[in-house]
């Protein structure tokens, strides 16, 4: 019969090797596992910091959103908490605007480009820095729809006096024959620039006053008119009896205001009635109010 | 036939080798036994803070009255509740017409809700086990934060994580904006 014997020092060195190598892979698995759950969270923390910051800016006008603006930070400037919860990794943000719009065959919309990155750096089981990753993300914030714009003021003194016209209202008459004037000493009331073409709805109020000292007749009146850059009268011109009401409104639309530059006036002059009344009558302004709202103009 | 046993040292070495064996084979499955627990219990905890963030956002943005506003516009301010007026249902939304009161808190048993004050009805969002903490977050003038503007930063406790070398708090942020009211109010 064959002589038995223990393992040999080769089988026993050969066992150990073995099982090196099982501990081994499953101490990598591990350590490997444990790695790639701190590069998971790290890089839901980056989603997070980006995605609170684009919230952000995303909620900001249009206008507030200042062309090529680069905004830096660190998760601490979002809340304590993201400090309290650091490891040896850190998440640096930026938010890049920029300025851009669209290439439509009718108008040009522009849009601001909001774009967030995080930036951090990955640690490798030996604790030193490797891979520098980035989150990034972006969205627009667009032209505003609708626009609105309003001025108001109130006048204390005589300095806003209606210029009268050269005869009686009739039917018909002519620019000239109005002696219209601005209702106040500046060529316009309001300026407007828009990036596209606007529809927009025109409203003003004017409180007046005239000279108890001098009744005006009963028929005797101020008239007023808008009128956008030059042109012409927009919408109706508004004749108000200057003794019973002292409170003028007018409200008008305009259509497919080009982009660009644009001047609102608002003028008026006082009828200078029949030869029976008393033609000393002065009328002054003493508030006004104007507001315009814009809406895109959309080709029907 | 002559037949011969181990001798001493080698029924020593086999035992030197074998308890090696197992104990390194014991303390690689403890660790990657604590692993998988903390693994499963950190998951929980971001999905219960996504889950909490979810809600926020959902409801928040159309709320119709704000009853704890931040009430300083120029300095960094902390709210540790939020109560407002909302919809019932927020897939169906009126503007400005919120009919329901709902409150989220840290309530005293630990656990994040959402309480609807209306009905008397609350929900758990995070179990008390994690220990949440919730902020709602005004930055102020410091970030020029429009007023319909907050952040939200919701952490909880993950315990045993410092056991493998992860930090015990887990935290996550969201951004609301509102869309009917300001969440700054004057006084």
């Amino acid at each position: 019969m064959k002589n038995s014997k223990g393992l040999s020092l080769i089988e026993i060195l050969v066992v150990l090797v073995i099982t090196g190598l099982i501990a081994a892979c499953v101490s990598a698995a591990v350590i490997g596992g444990y790695y790639m759950l701190k590069q998971a969270e790290h890089k839901s923390r980056a989603m997070s910091i980006t995605h609170v910051k684009l919230q952000e800016y995303l909620a900001k006008s249009f206008d507030s959103l200042g062309p090529d603006d680069i905004i830096k930070g660190n998760e601490s400037n979002i809340s304590n908490a993201f400090v309290e919860t650091q490891d040896n990794t850190y998440f640096n943000w930026t938010v890049i605007i920029k300025n851009d719009k669209t290439s439509g065959a009718v108008n040009e919309v522009p849009y601001k480009n909001v774009t967030v990155q995080t930036n951090y750096t990955e640690v490798n089981p030996q604790g030193k820095q490797v891979n520098s990753r980035t989150i990034q993300l972006s969205n627009i914030v667009p032209y505003p729809l609708i626009h609105i714009l309003s001025t108001r003021g109130d006048i204390d003194d005589d300095s806003h006096k209606a210029p009268r016209t050269t005869r009686p209202y009739v039917s018909g008459m002519t620019d000239a024959q109005y002696n219209w004037g601005g209702i106040l000493q500046t060529p316009e009331v309001m300026k407007f620039d828009y990036a596209v073409p606007k529809d927009l709805i025109i409203m003003y109020n004017l409180a007046i006053f005239y000279d108890t000292s001098h009744s005006p007749g009963p028929e005797q009146t101020i008239m007023t008119r808008c009128r956008l850059d030059n042109g012409k009268t927009e919408g109706i011109i508004t004749r108000t009896p200057i003794r019973s009401q002292r409170f003028i409104n007018n409200i008008l639309q305009v259509e497919n205001v080009p982009a660009g530059q644009h001047k609102i006036k608002i003028e008026w002059c006082q009828e200078a009635g029949n030869p029976d009344w008393d033609a000393n009558v002065a009328v002054w302004l003493r508030a006004y109010d104007v507001t315009v709202v814009a809406v895109e103009h959309k080709d029907k | 036939m002559h037949r011969r046993g181990m001798t001493l040292i080698e029924v020593l070495v086999a035992l030197a080798l074998a308890g090696i064996m197992f104990l390194a084979i014991f303390h690689v499955s403890t660790i990657a036994g604590k692993q998988v627990h903390v693994y499963i219990e950190r998951y929980n905890g971001y999905s219960q803070i996504g889950y909490a963030l979810d809600d926020m956002s959902l409801r928040l943005p159309s709320a119709s009255e704000i009853m704890t506003p931040f009430t300083k516009s120029g300095a960094l301010e902390i709210q540790r509740t939020m109560r407002f007026k909302g919809a019932s249902n927020p897939y169906d939304v009126t503007p400005y017409q919120g009919d329901t009161i709902y409150r989220y808190r840290v309530r005293e048993d630990g656990a994040l809700v959402l309480e609807d004050q209306t009905n008397d009805k609350t929900e758990v969002l995070i179990e008390s086990k994690f220990r949440p903490r919730v902020e709602f977050i005004r930055h102020g003038e410091q970030h020029d934060a429009e007023p319909d503007f907050m952040t939200v930063v919701i952490s909880v406790f993950c315990e045993r994580s410092k056991s493998i070398g992860l930090p015990e708090k887990l935290v996550k942020a969201e951004g609301i904006r509102f869309w009917f009211v300001d969440v700054v109010q004057p006084k």
